[in-house]
């Protein structure tokens, strides 16, 4: 019994996070000590819709670099761990690829800043999208990593034997196991582009304007409704990614 | 063969350009800047400003942040292992597993948000408090944000990293057969704790090891939720960076920038060990 | 099969590299700007017309969003065809800004204006990164009264047409009225309120903050006017070291005995709309009109200047050196300083803040409605207040408050 109350309390913590943030989001002129006495409204909900909206554009924004940075970081990432797991020895290689990522982003937006100036990249959306590329890339390459096993590299072998050149190889030896890791891969990737905060504030001085950026926006000029509000808005992705995908995460998860 | 040795150069050209050169750049501009050889404001070589790194405020932030680190993954790695041995047969249900993964829905930023919104002053669960009569006054509520020990940021952590290391638990369990050993211990006379302690705790430990580090990295790293949970002294290493950086007193930006590269060093370092280490132990 | 394989590579290599070449290419790919002191009126607004303007202010108040989003962007669209953009930033994050851009050579800033005043003007200056001389160019300047001292001189510096004024406003301090009786009227006053009413009171660790800090530290001796002309280190270092042990001495008695304070003015201003502390303040005058109009404040809110004076200034909008649109950004200062928009500014109930414009000079409808302009209802009179008003001192002297208060006070 005391279990089965121990997991439901559990399912509470975990979806607080969305019940704050739709009763916020519902609310105004939340006074203390108010829990219910204040007027709830739609009015938040409405500014929503029209179409001036700085949420609207800041949703599409978002997509955009999320999609894009996701897709060719998981590309390329595939490609090269395959470089690294196929022809390099030393796990230098792969211990490297996990700097960009361990420093945490903000602090290598920081000392990179000077040469997206030089580049004339910072404040533009090209710019934001190299950034993020630089941290996901290097996770996707730590992602296939172990994709690249003995196996795989023995069924190329069999294609090639059998007289198939590379397009072959990809079709018939590679992406049949290697679809459900794609699929994971890339949805990881969105989820990093999608949270990004710190670095893409720095670098995009405030003008390239994503989900997170405008929460933080709201939340400073103490409007905990509309932070609210972008707050949803930015967990909706995520949940659906994780709806669909649940089987793929059961099992691949652990292997970042 | 010819064609694979171009394969391999086009390979690792393109990998140093994408992940090692941003690194090696990033730190190269940070230490020319840091020591006074680059920058509007620079007068030339000097080491002083990484000397001032050792001292005060500095010296501080980075004890405060590798203590909000420890304390996250620590918290987070014995919730986790509680809930595994206490709750494991409910958690292989399919349903329930799923569950787990909800928070890892939640960015940071909002994670910040929430929390503050539920343990602040004027929060919710401080209105909860007021309405039912626990405290009369809003400033008797607790402390949970801004607070000295960070208690704020480490639930926000704590959020993040309880239902993940459960996952890890979880599929280290399956993956070593800890079922079955437990069976054959208990065969053998073994009590219920001693299984516990003796068979499957190393197992685990030794299995998360590397992720927990990793995770500890990432926390000490944490910037957007001590952005919006943080007090003002001492304040984690990265916010603490940034505020030097955009600061009225331009000095402080070489400082910053030192400040930068010693964390960068640090991190790299400490993973760079950490593989060697897992490496030997995995051998 | 490696062949393709390269291709595939070598494909992505040049993608990539055409990607940011293109990028850089069109960063690079700039015809060069006539200065535009050197054209007529009539010429700015026309090279203007169709450009992107961009303007780096503090948003950290709906009110003044508001006025800015509803109003002052959708009219220089309409009347100038102006793009106007907002970005975040206050003071030292647009010195960072525009440093850093200077730093690496940059020839194209990303900021075109910016809201500014003070140590920030001072550090620009410093580095040259504002554009000027250009408001005597502007059609408008004939209204701005340059002869008050609060307008034409900028914490002690001379404006010298690098900054048009924007705004005048007089700090002032909110009260809770039910939580205080008898608004403490100077320094020592506060150190006793505190001591009789521990963890209502505290600072914020900004502009607002600094500014009460400096009004203190002027008004501690008899003689604020020794803290006019250039910073004076002897005299910074007797005064401050004064006022930090009245400070540290009141600390344990502040919110959370002192030992966090609140990084933003948006911070404080919950916590007192909370009734957690009996005290915020405010560089606007009026602020606390407008915050109890949006129905942040509690009615029972006032606002004073305590006997001892406080700071009044004015804030003023630059144009940064390496802007792309240096005209644009003219045209929208221009649009700024007009009676209209100056006049819609004042109203209490979209930001209350006071013109710079000088009423005398206006043509005789405009002085018909500022003279009628709606009153305060909890803030201070102006007239009243300005008996009270004390000069900004040198900017070094916010700087070294700046860093001091961090040094002496929040980390002990």
């Amino acid at each position: 019994m005391t279990r089965k109350i121990s997991i439901t309390f559990l399912l509470l913590i975990f979806l607080q996070p969305l019940l704050v943030l739709l009763y916020l989001s519902f609310s105004t002129q939340w006074h203390y000590p108010s829990l219910f006495a204040h007027p709830f409204t739609t009015q938040h909900w409405q500014t929503l819709l029209s179409e001036s909206s700085a949420l609207i554009k800041s949703i599409g924004i978002s997509i955009m670099i999320s999609t894009l940075v996701s897709f060719v970081a998981t590309g390329m990432g595939f490609f090269i761990s395959r470089g690294i797991a196929y022809y390099t020895k030393s796990r230098w290689w792969l211990t490297s690829a996990y700097f960009p990522y361990v420093i945490a982003p903000v602090v290598l937006a920081v000392m990179l800043n000077f040469y997206f100036l030089k580049m004339g990249l910072t404040g533009t959306f090209a710019g934001i999208l190299l950034a993020q590329l630089l941290i996901t890339i290097p996770y996707s390459v730590i992602f296939f990593h172990s994709f690249w096993s003995s196996t795989i590299l023995e069924r190329e072998y069999l294609v090639a034997t059998l007289g198939g050149n590379f397009m072959t190889s990809l079709r018939h030896a590679i992406l049949p196991s290697a679809k459900g890791l794609l699929v994971v891969c890339y949805f990881q990737c969105y989820l990093i582009s999608w949270f990004e905060y710190g670095l893409t504030q720095y670098i995009g001085v405030g003008k390239v304007e994503t989900l997170t950026i405008l929460v933080y926006r709201y939340i400073s000029e103490a409007n905990p409704y509309l932070a609210a509000l972008a707050g949803l808005l930015l967990l909706i992705p995520p949940l659906v990614l994780l709806f669909v995908n649940r089987s793929f995460f059961i099992q691949n998860v652990w292997k970042s | 063969m010819l064609k694979n040795t171009v394969i391999r150069r086009s390979l690792a050209g393109l990998f140093l350009l994408l992940c090692a050169l941003p690194v090696v750049l990033a730190m190269g501009y940070a230490a020319l800047y840091s020591v006074g050889l680059t920058g509007l404001q620079s007068d030339g070589f000097m080491l002083q400003h990484w000397a001032t790194l050792f001292q005060g405020e500095f010296l501080s932030s980075f004890l405060y942040s590798l203590w909000i680190a420890g304390a996250s993954s620590a918290l987070a790695l014995a919730t986790a292992l509680a809930a595994l041995f206490t709750l494991r047969k409910e958690l292989t249900d399919k349903r329930v597993y799923r569950m787990l993964f909800l928070p890892l829905t939640v960015p940071p930023v909002v994670i910040g948000f929430v929390i503050y919104q539920l343990f602040s002053g004027g929060g919710i669960l401080s209105r909860v408090s007021y309405q039912s009569g626990l405290i009369d006054q809003i400033s008797h509520f607790p402390e949970f944000v801004h607070d000295a020990y960070g208690v704020g940021i480490i639930l926000a952590h704590l959020f993040i990293g309880f239902p993940f290391f459960l996952i890890l638990l979880l599929n280290l369990y399956q993956q070593n057969n800890l079922d079955e050993l437990e069976i054959t211990a208990a065969s053998l006379g073994a009590g219920r704790k001693d299984i516990l302690l003796r068979v499957h705790l190393p197992v685990l430990l030794k299995g998360i090891f590397p992720v927990v580090s990793l995770y500890t990295i990432f926390f000490m790293g944490a910037y957007e939720i001590p952005l919006i949970l943080g007090q003002s002294s001492p304040q984690m290493f990265t916010i603490l960076i940034l505020e030097k950086l955009q600061r009225y007193s331009l000095s402080d930006i070489p400082v910053a920038y030192a400040m930068a590269l010693f964390y960068a060093i640090i991190c790299i370092g400490t993973l760079s060990w950490l593989m060697m280490q897992y490496k030997k132990r995995w051998n | 099969m490696n062949r393709i394989r390269i291709v595939f590579e070598s494909l992505k290599v040049l993608l990539i590299a055409g990607g940011i070449s293109v990028m850089v290419g069109c960063a690079g790919e700039k015809s060069p700007e006539v200065n535009p002191t050197e054209l007529s009126w009539p010429e700015i607004e026309q090279q203007a017309k169709g450009g992107e303007v961009t303007i780096m202010m503090w948003k950290g108040d709906p009110l003044i969003n508001q006025y800015m989003e509803d109003f002052v962007i959708p009219t220089v669209k309409e009347r100038f065809e102006i793009d106007l953009e907002i970005v975040s930033g206050q003071g030292s994050q647009i010195v960072s800004t525009i440093l850093s851009e200077l730093d690496s050579g940059q020839k194209n800033s990303q900021l075109d204006m910016m809201w500014i005043n003070g140590e920030t003007f001072y550090q620009l200056r410093q580095v040259d990164g504002l554009f000027g001389p250009f408001t005597s160019h502007l059609p408008n300047a004939k209204y701005v009264d340059f002869e008050n001292p609060f307008i034409g001189y900028d914490f002690q510096q001379p404006v010298e047409g690098f900054e048009a004024p924007w705004g005048n406003v007089q700090f002032t301090l909110i009260y809770n009225e039910k939580m205080v009786d008898d608004p403490p009227q100077n320094l020592s006053d506060f150190e006793d309120w505190v001591e009789q009413n521990p963890g209502q009171f505290t600072i914020p660790t900004e502009f607002a903050g600094m500014t009460l800090l400096k009004s203190w530290l002027l008004s501690q001796n008899e003689n604020p006017e020794s803290f006019y002309g250039a910073f004076d280190e002897e005299l910074y270092q007797a005064e401050s070291s004064r006022l930090w042990e009245s400070i540290n001495g009141m600390k344990s008695d502040f919110w959370r005995q002192g030992e966090t304070f609140p990084a933003t003015i948006t911070q404080l201003h919950q916590l007192f709309a909370n009734g957690e502390v009996a005290f915020t303040m405010s560089n606007n005058d009026s602020e606390v009109d407008n915050k109890i109009a949006q129905g942040v404040f509690p009615d029972y809110s006032r606002a004073y200047v305590p006997e001892s004076g406080t700071i009044q200034n004015s804030h003023y909008l630059g144009i940064s050196k390496h802007s792309e649109n240096k005209t644009g950004a003219m045209v929208v200062i221009n649009f700024l300083l007009s009676p209209e928009a100056q006049y819609r500014k004042m109203i209490p109930e979209i930001w209350g803040d006071g013109t710079i414009l000088s009423v005398e000079k206006l043509p005789s409808e405009w002085k018909e409605k500022f003279r009628t302009l709606p009153g305060r209802i909890k803030a201070p009179d102006r007239n009243q207040i300005q008996e009270k008003a004390l000069m900004e001192p040198d900017p070094e002297y916010m700087i070294r408050i700046f860093e001091d208060f961090r040094k002496e006070v929040v980390q002990k």
